[in-house]
C-alpha cells in the first residue's frame, strides 16, 4: 500500500521521472542501465484500534537512487524530495558507493502514512 | 491459560446519545485505541480517630470515580462529531463498554437511554459528561487525541463467568 503510494508519487514527479528514465522498481532492479531507483517497505507500524481494525499504517519506505556519479545520484534524489516532502516525512538517509555494481547510491528513508 | 484471557481487541464503547427531550439513539465510539482507568474509584479517607484510639483510625468515604481519558484517532465520522457536540455541553450521558466475548451490540430504550447489555458479553456501565476532547497534530503522525470523560456516580462492571 505504501510502496504503491511511493511509486505513484515518483511517477507524478515529472522532473524526477524524466531524470530517472522511468526506471523505478520495487524491491530489486534489473541493474541494467543507470540511473534507476529502487524502493521497498522496511518497517511498518500500524495504528490499531480496539474495535475498528487498523486505522492507518505508518510505513518506513527506503528509496535508493543509483547513478554513475555521486553528484548525479544526489541530484536525482533532490528531485524526488521536491514532491515526497509534502506527502511523506524524511526520516534518514546516506550516500554510498556500491562496489559490486560500481555505482553511487543515494539512500533515503521516508515515513508514509496510508 | 491464554485462551481464557479476555482480550481487549473488539472492545466497543457505546453512548446513549440524546437527540430530544425523550429521544435517544445508540452510537458507537470509533477509532478508540485505549480506555484506561475503567472504574478504579478512589474513596475519601475519613479520619475517625478519637481519644480511645491507639493509632489513627479511618472509615471509607464516598467513592470518587476517576476521569477516563480515552485515546482516539481523528476521523470525520458522524459518531465522532456527535461526541464533539457533547464536549462542553455538560450533558451527562450513559455509556457502556462491552468487552470481547462477542460483538453483539447492547440496546437502549429510545425514550430513556437506559442500556440493556448483550447476552454473554462482559460490560461496564456508567454516566459521564465529556470534560475534554482535544487532539494533537505532529510531523509524521496521524492526528490523534484524548477524550476526557468525567464519571458521575459509580462504574458498574459485570464480567461474564467462564463457561
Amino acid at each position: 500500500m505504501s510502496a504503491a503510494k511511493m511509486h505513484a508519487l515518483l511517477i507524478a514527479n515529472a522532473a524526477f521521472w524524466t531524470a530517472i528514465g522511468g526506471r523505478a522498481y520495487p524491491h530489486i532492479s534489473p541493474r541494467a542501465v543507470v540511473p534507476y531507483a529502487v524502493y521497498q517497505v522496511i518497517a511498518l507500524s500500524p495504528n490499531n484500534t480496539l474495535s475498528d481494525g487498523i486505522h492507518s499504517r505508518a510505513s518506513a519506505v527506503q528509496l535508493d537512487i543509483y547513478a554513475a556519479t555521486r553528484a548525479s545520484a544526489d541530484q536525482i534524489a533532490a528531485l524526488a524530495e521536491t514532491s515526497l516532502q509534502y506527502a511523506a516525512a524524511l526520516t534518514g538517509g546516506f550516500s554510498a558507493q556500491d562496489a559490486d555494481s560500481a555505482t553511487f547510491r543515494n539512500s533515503s528513508t521516508w515515513s508514509i502514512i496510508t | 491459560m491464554s485462551d481464557k484471557a479476555l482480550k481487549s481487541q473488539r472492545t466497543q464503547m457505546y453512548v446513549a446519545f440524546q437527540t430530544g427531550a425523550t429521544a435517544f439513539t445508540l452510537i458507537t465510539l470509533q477509532d478508540v485505541s485505549a480506555i484506561p482507568n475503567i472504574g478504579n474509584p478512589t474513596k475519601a479517607k475519613l479520619d475517625a480517630t478519637d481519644l480511645d484510639s491507639v493509632a489513627k483510625e479511618y472509615v471509607a468515604g464516598l467513592s470518587d470515580a476517576a476521569e477516563m481519558s480515552l485515546s482516539y484517532m481523528l476521523r470525520g465520522s458522524v459518531n465522532q462529531q456527535r461526541l464533539r457536540d457533547l464536549d462542553g455541553s455538560g450533558v451527562i450521558s450513559r455509556f457502556m463498554i462491552c468487552y470481547s466475548e462477542n460483538t453483539t451490540q447492547p440496546t437502549i430504550s429510545p425514550t430513556t437511554g437506559v442500556f440493556t447489555a448483550p447476552i454473554g458479553r462482559s460490560h461496564s456501565t456508567f454516566s459521564a459528561y465529556v470534560s475534554s476532547m482535544a487532539f494533537s497534530v505532529a510531523v509524521d503522525a496521524v492526528i490523534s487525541g484524548t477524550i476526557g470523560l468525567q464519571v458521575s456516580g459509580s462504574v458498574s462492571t459485570t464480567i461474564v463467568a467462564e463457561a
